[in-house]
C-alpha cells in the first residue's frame, strides 16, 4: 500500500505540475499571438486569422484540465457554510458526500464530452484557420478535463475514507485503553 | 423532472458542492431527462459560452493585473494617491478608495484589485490607527469599484451574454464607478472624523511620486484610448496591457523578474479555470431554462399585468441581491440576464441601464455572506478572520452599496451621458 501510495503521489504531482505548465504555455501564447495580431495589423496592415482564433479555440485546454487540480486544493467557488460549521466525523462525512457529488457530476460530463468528440469525429469538421485542427481535438478538452477531476475527487474520497477509519480505529483503541 | 434538477441544484449547493458542479449537474439532469436533449448538446452549449472572441479579454485583464502586483505598478498608485490625500482626516482612507478606482481602469479584476491595493495599504493603515478590519472592509467595499470603472470583465461577460457593445459598456460603468467612489468618500469623511491627521507629504515628495507612477499611469489612456481611438479591440487592448504590464515592470521599475511572470501566469490559470468553469456551466444551465421557455412565459407575464420599467428594474435588483447571498457574481450574470433580457427589451429599457442598475446588486454579493469572495479576498489579504472583516463591513458599508443600486436605477440618464456623448459603436 505504502508503495502504491507514494506512486501515486509521485504521478499526481506529476501530473499537476504538467497541467500547469501546458495551461501557462498556453496562456502566455495567447497572450504574445494577439499582440502580435494587433502590432502587424496596425503597422504592416496584415493580418493572420490563425493569431485571433487560436487563442479563443484553445482556451478550454486552461479551463477544464485544470478542474480536478484546483478541486484538490479547494480552490473552486462553493458554499462552504455547513462544512465549516461541523467537525471531525460530521464534517469528514459531508467531505465524502461533496466527492460523491463531483463524481457524479463529473462522470455525466464526461460521458458528454466523449459523446461530443465522437460526434465531431464523425462530421470530420475542420478548424477555419490557415493550420488546420480538427474539431474533435479542441473538444477533447471537455472529456480531458473531465477525466482528471474524476482522479483527483477518487483520491480526494480515498484520502477522507481512510482518515475517518484511522480515527474510529484511534477512537477505538483509546476506549480500550481507557477500559 | 425539472424540479428535481432545481431541488438536486438546491441541496448540493447547500453542502458546499463547488458551485460548477452544482449547475452541470441540475442542468445535465434538465436537459438529459427532463428535455430529453441528446447528450452532446451539453459539450456544444458550454464549447459556445466559453470561446467567445470577447472572453478571451477576462484572462488577460487578470493577466495584466496580476503582472502588475509583481512589477511593482501597484505600489506606485498607492504612494502617487496617498501623498497628494494622506494628510486630510481619513485620507489613507480616500487614498485606498482612489487607488482602486484607478487599479480598475488598469485591470478590470476585482480580486487582482483587492490584492494588489489593500496588500500595500492595509498594513499601512494599520501602521496609522486605522483599524485592520475597517481597511479590509474599506477594501472591499471599495473592490466594486474596479467592476465599474473600465475595463471591467462585468462588462465585458454582460456583453458576451447579451450583445451589446463592449465599448459603450465600458463608458456606463464611467459616471457611476465615480458616483460610488464619491459616496464612499462621504462615508470615510463622517466616519474618520475624529482622526489626528497626518503631516502633509512635502511637494517634491508629491512630484516624485506622481514621476514614478507615470507608467502606471499611463496604462488607462493605452489601454482605453486604443479601444476608443479604434485602433484595437477590446481583447486585443487587454493583451496590449499584458505587453505594457511586463514593459513597465521590466524596463521602468525592475522588479519584474522571470519567475514573478511564472508565477502571475500561475495566478492568470488559476482564476480562468475556476471562473470559466462557472461560466460555462451555468450558461448551460440558462440554456436548459430557455428551452423550457422560462424567460418568455415570464416576460408575457410580467406585461399583461402591466410591470412598469422602473418597477421591473426593482424586482431585477431584488433578485440579483438575494440570489447574491448563496451565488458568485458571474454565475448570477449568467442565470439572471438571459431571463431578464427579453423583459428588458419589451419595455424598453436601455441595456447600458439594465448592466450598471443589476450590476450594483449583484456586486453586493461580493460582499454577503456565506458566498461573498470580495470579503473573504479582502479578509485574506489583511490576514483577518472573516468575520471581523464583515462586522466592518456591516451596516454602514453595505448601506451605501444599497444607496448607490438606487441611484443607478433612478438616474438612468448619469449611465447613458458618457455613451450617448461619445458616440463609440
Amino acid at each position: 500500500m505504502g508503495k502504491i501510495g507514494n506512486a501515486y503521489k509521485k504521478f499526481s504531482s506529476g501530473l499537476e505540475n504538467v497541467l500547469f505548465f501546458m495551461a501557462c504555455l498556453i496562456m502566455g501564447g495567447s497572450t504574445v499571438l494577439i499582440f502580435v495580431e494587433v502590432i502587424t495589423r496596425y503597422f504592416f496592415q496584415s493580418s493572420r486569422a490563425f493569431m485571433e482564433e487560436y487563442p479563443r479555440l484553445f482556451l478550454p485546454y486552461i479551463i477544464f484540465p485544470l478542474l480536478g487540480v484546483l478541486l484538490k486544493h479547494e480552490r473552486h467557488i462553493s458554499t462552504d457554510l455547513l462544512p465549516q460549521m461541523l467537525q471531525g466525523r460530521a464534517k469528514s462525512i459531508v467531505k465524502i458526500l461533496i466527492y460523491l457529488f463531483v463524481l457524479g457530476g463529473s462522470i455525466m460530463l464526461l460521458g458528454a464530452g466523449v459523446e461530443a468528440v465522437k460526434h465531431f469525429r464523425m462530421m470530420g469538421e475542420l478548424s477555419i484557420t490557415e493550420f488546420v485542427i480538427p474539431m474533435w481535438v479542441i473538444y477533447l478538452a471537455f472529456p480531458l478535463g473531465f477525466a482528471i477531476l474524476i482522479l483527483y475527487a477518487l483520491e480526494l474520497l480515498v484520502k477522507e475514507c481512510i482518515s475517518i477509519a484511522s480515527t474510529a480505529k484511534q477512537a477505538s483503541k483509546g476506549r480500550e485503553e481507557a477500559r | 423532472m425539472i424540479t428535481f434538477g432545481i431541488l438536486l441544484g438546491i441541496a448540493t449547493l447547500a453542502i458546499g458542492v463547488p458551485i460548477f458542479i452544482v449547475f452541470g449537474l441540475s442542468g445535465g439532469v434538465i436537459v438529459s431527462m427532463g428535455l430529453n436533449l441528446p447528450w452532446s448538446t451539453i459539450t456544444q452549449i458550454t464549447f459556445e459560452a466559453t470561446t467567445k472572441y470577447i472572453l478571451l479579454a477576462i484572462p488577460l485583464f487578470i493577466f495584466a493585473g496580476a503582472l502588475m502586483i509583481d512589477g511593482g505598478l501597484a505600489q506606485r498608485l498607492v504612494g502617487v494617491f496617498s501623498s497628494f490625500v494622506g494628510h486630510l482626516r481619513g485620507g489613507l482612507a480616500i487614498s485606498l478608495v482612489l487607488a482602486m478606482a484607478f487599479f480598475g481602469a488598469i485591470s478590470g479584476s476585482i480580486l487582482a484589485a483587492i490584492v494588489a491595493i489593500g496588500g500595500v495599504l492595509i498594513p499601512i493603515m494599520e501602521e496609522k490607527g486605522y483599524s485592520k478590519a475597517y481597511a479590509a472592509a474599506l477594501t472591499a467595499a471599495s473592490a466594486g469599484l474596479a467592476s465599474l470603472i473600465p475595463p471591467s470583465n462585468g462588462a465585458i461577460i454582460f456583453c458576451a451574454i447579451t450583445g451589446a457593445s463592449v465599448a459603450k459598456a465600458f463608458m456606463a460603468g464611467i459616471l457611476p464607478g465615480l458616483v460610488n467612489a464619491g459616496l464612499l468618500i462621504i462615508l470615510i469623511i463622517f466616519q474618520c472624523r475624529k482622526m489626528e491627521p497626518l503631516p502633509p507629504a512635502k511637494w517634491k515628495e508629491r512630484w516624485l511620486s506622481l514621476y514614478h507612477a507615470i507608467p502606471a499611469i499611463l496604462s488607462p489612456v493605452i489601454i482605453l484610448g486604443g479601444i476608443y481611438a479604434g485602433i484595437f479591440t477590446p481583447t486585443e487592448a487587454a493583451a496590449v496591457s499584458c505587453v505594457w504590464a511586463v514593459v513597465v515592470g521590466v524596463f521602468f521599475y525592475r522588479e519584474l523578474t522571470w519567475a514573478k511572470m511564472g508565477k502571475s501566469l500561475k495566478t492568470t490559470v488559476i482564476a480562468t479555470s475556476i471562473i470559466f468553469a462557472l461560466i460555462a456551466t451555468a450558461s448551460f444551465l440558462s440554456v436548459a431554462f430557455s428551452y423550457t421557455r422560462f424567460p418568455q412565459n415570464l416576460t408575457n407575464f410580467l406585461l399583461s399585468v402591466g410591470v412598469s420599467p422602473l418597477s421591473f428594474l426593482l424586482m431585477s435588483a431584488l433578485v440579483c441581491f438575494i440570489l447574491g447571498f448563496f451565488i458568485e457574481v458571474v454565475p448570477i450574470m449568467y442565470l439572471t440576464i438571459p431571463i431578464m433580457l427579453p423583459m428588458a427589451v419589451a419595455l424598453q429599457v436601455d441595456l447600458l441601464h439594465l448592466y450598471i442598475a443589476t450590476g450594483a446588486f449583484i456586486g453586493l454579493g461580493l460582499l454577503t455572506p456565506p458566498v461573498c469572495v470580495g470579503a473573504y479576498t479582502a479578509a485574506a489579504t489583511a490576514r483577518l478572520p472573516a468575520n471581523l472583516v464583515l462586522k466592518a463591513l456591516f451596516p454602514w458599508f453595505f448601506l451605501v452599496g444599497i444607496v448607490y443600486g438606487l441611484i443607478c436605477i433612478f438616474w438612468p440618464e448619469m449611465i447613458l451621458l458618457i455613451p450617448n456623448m461619445m458616440k463609440v459603436g
